[in-house]
């Protein structure tokens, strides 16, 4: 059967190519978006927000534009939507909170979301996280937790696990997340679908709302690599709004996809990785590795002060920027959020300034591997989708809290701000895993390559899942 | 360098108070177990840093470009 570009399953290269043809029009794709999101959204709960009549406006706008004989981007009629700390006109940026529900309405687009519709992308609404960003499970206990579209009583992951459901789910091929320690990287292993998290800079945040300014990172997800490298090309570019945003020209990665893994030396990070991950979780790693032809393995020094000392800026830093909202609302947050930021307030600034200089020497020490190698493969979490609701699993023989923990391998990496992609796996007929592949500083080229390779052979793919078998599913 | 001695559940119950009024917040009773969790949690992080030599020319990482 062939998929049309109505189809869930559809790539945005298809759509964008039978949009730019005439074979369909960009209100019809985005009227069969917002369909299934009416449709499937309420199963999976990864939406919070739609801008149908926007949608519906800009799409217009795209068809209006070709049949004036103009050149339409490289997304043009895709729909894609945003986890909700990034600004859309018009709508409060909630963060997942319940606190900023109370805030103006952004006056303006963040600025990732004006160039992915400046490449003819279509926003249709804003996508359900954890409160704030602080979370790895992609509950919510303001609208609910975003379900694992591959088995609803699952965790999507967090914090963007409105993200991954959404693109894993089919309601939309591309969606944008953010990423302070694992927050696109990890919804996107629950979920199975393709992300990027590009090195720290690359990407303007301005429009987002702030987690831990020293980390936080935006990103694309998507169900191919091609996808999410034309919305990576399309958001590249300096951003004097962002003050971490980079001066560098764009470097696009799609031209360079079909190199693959030519020339490449990959090993597969040892010793911490391998130690807390389960059996799964290493196989995923091992398949992947077996494919590209590689039994190299690397060791990361440190790794574990690494994440310790993400772990203190993360929590130092976070509880200065909720500070007053502490004062004048603490009971209105997430008790699970607000007890980690009151307990972030507390700490010495002694304590941040030695994780800060920890990062430089972590820095010199890991970017100096890329002189062996050019790609380190890594688990992105320990296991796969725990389930909605679980507080502990087991890690090394260690009883230890999920939603701070599902993220112990993708946080040292996003601590030096290193590119990773996130390819997803399938073992068997059960959740997917997802392998992260590390690069070193702006080398999302490399990350994107390899990921792409994975996916032209095989063994990375992004299914869309099939809500309608799945138990707990409501009724479209 | 290493943290002098690990604070009892007391003292750290004690700083939390402390903290908390020099920051103005308000820190209901049914919340401070698990903020005392945490902050023994960050603890933890915190010896792991410590513990680590780290040489006196090696400067802070954040970004600031006047």
């Amino acid at each position: 059967m062939t998929t049309t570009a109505l189809d869930p399953s559809c790539p945005a290269a298809k759509i964008a190519a039978d949009v730019a043809a005439g074979g369909i029009s960009a209100r019809a794709v985005i009227d069969a978006a917002l369909a299934r999101i009416e449709a499937l959204n309420p199963a999976i709960d990864a939406f919070t927000d739609v801008v149908a009549a926007r949608a519906r406006a800009t799409a217009a706008a795209i068809d209006q534009k070709r049949a004036r004989g103009e050149i339409l981007g490289s997304l043009a009629g895709v729909p894609f939507a945003v986890k909700n700390l990034i600004d859309v006109a018009g709508l409060p940026t909630r963060a997942g909170s319940k606190i900023n529900r109370e805030r103006a309405p952004a006056r303006e687009d963040a600025t990732l979301v004006q160039r992915l519709e400046a490449a003819g992308a279509v926003l249709v609404g804003a996508l359900n996280m954890g409160e704030y960003a602080y979370d790895f499970t992609g509950e919510n206990i303001h609208d609910g937790p975003s379900r694992n579209p591959h088995a609803l009583d699952h965790m999507s992951g967090g914090s963007s696990g409105g993200s991954g459901a959404a693109v894993a789910a089919g309601l939309v091929p591309l969606a944008l997340g953010s990423d302070t320690n694992g927050s696109i990287r990890v919804p996107s292993a629950l979920c199975g679908t393709f992300g990027l998290k590009p090195t720290y800079g690359r990407l303007s945040r301005h429009g987002s709302f702030p987690f831990v300014q020293s980390l936080d990172h935006l990103g694309p997800l998507a169900r191919s690599v091609a996808d999410l490298a034309t919305a990576y090309d399309a958001m590249q570019g300096p951003d004097p709004a962002d003050p971490v945003a980079t001066t560098r020209l764009p470097d696009p990665a799609t031209p360079l996809l079909k190199r693959g893994i030519e020339g490449l030396r990959i090993a597969v990070a040892d010793g911490y990785f391998a130690r807390q991950a389960d059996r799964d979780a290493l196989e995923a790693v091992a398949v992947a590795a077996r494919f590209l032809g590689t039994e190299q393995r690397i060791e990361i020094p440190e790794v574990a002060r690494a994440r310790a000392a993400a772990y203190l800026m993360t929590a130092a830093e976070g509880a200065a920027v909720h500070l007053d909202r502490l004062r004048e609302h603490a009971p209105d947050f997430d008790p699970a959020v607000r007890d980690r930021l009151i307990a972030g307030a507390t700490i010495p600034a002694a304590w941040v300034d030695r994780a800060q200089r920890f990062r430089r020497w972590f820095r010199d020490r890991v970017n100096a591997l890329f002189d062996e190698v050019d790609v380190i493969l890594a688990p992105a979490t320990p296991c796969r989708a725990p389930r909605i609701g679980q507080k502990s699993f087991t890690l090394d023989g260690k009883s230890l809290p999920v939603r701070a923990n599902l993220g112990i391998f993708t946080q040292p990496f996003s601590f030096i701000g290193l590119p990773v992609a996130l390819a997803p796996l399938r073992l068997d007929d059960g959740l997917p895993l997802g392998v992260q592949i590390i690069a070193a500083p702006w080398r999302e080229d490399l990350t994107l390559r390899v990921a792409w390779a994975l996916e032209e052979g095989g063994c990375a793919r992004a299914p869309v899942a099939d809500l309608a078998g799945k138990s707990g599913a409501h009724d479209p | 360098m290493t943290l002098p001695h690990s604070p009892t559940d007391e003292e750290r119950a004690a700083g939390l108070a402390a903290t908390a009024k020099l920051l103005g917040l308000t820190v209901a009773p049914e919340w401070r177990e698990e903020i005392l969790f945490h902050m023994k949690v960050l603890a933890e992080a915190a010896q792991l840093l410590a513990e680590f030599p780290l040489d006196d020319a090696i400067e802070p990482a954040p970004i600031f470009a006047p």
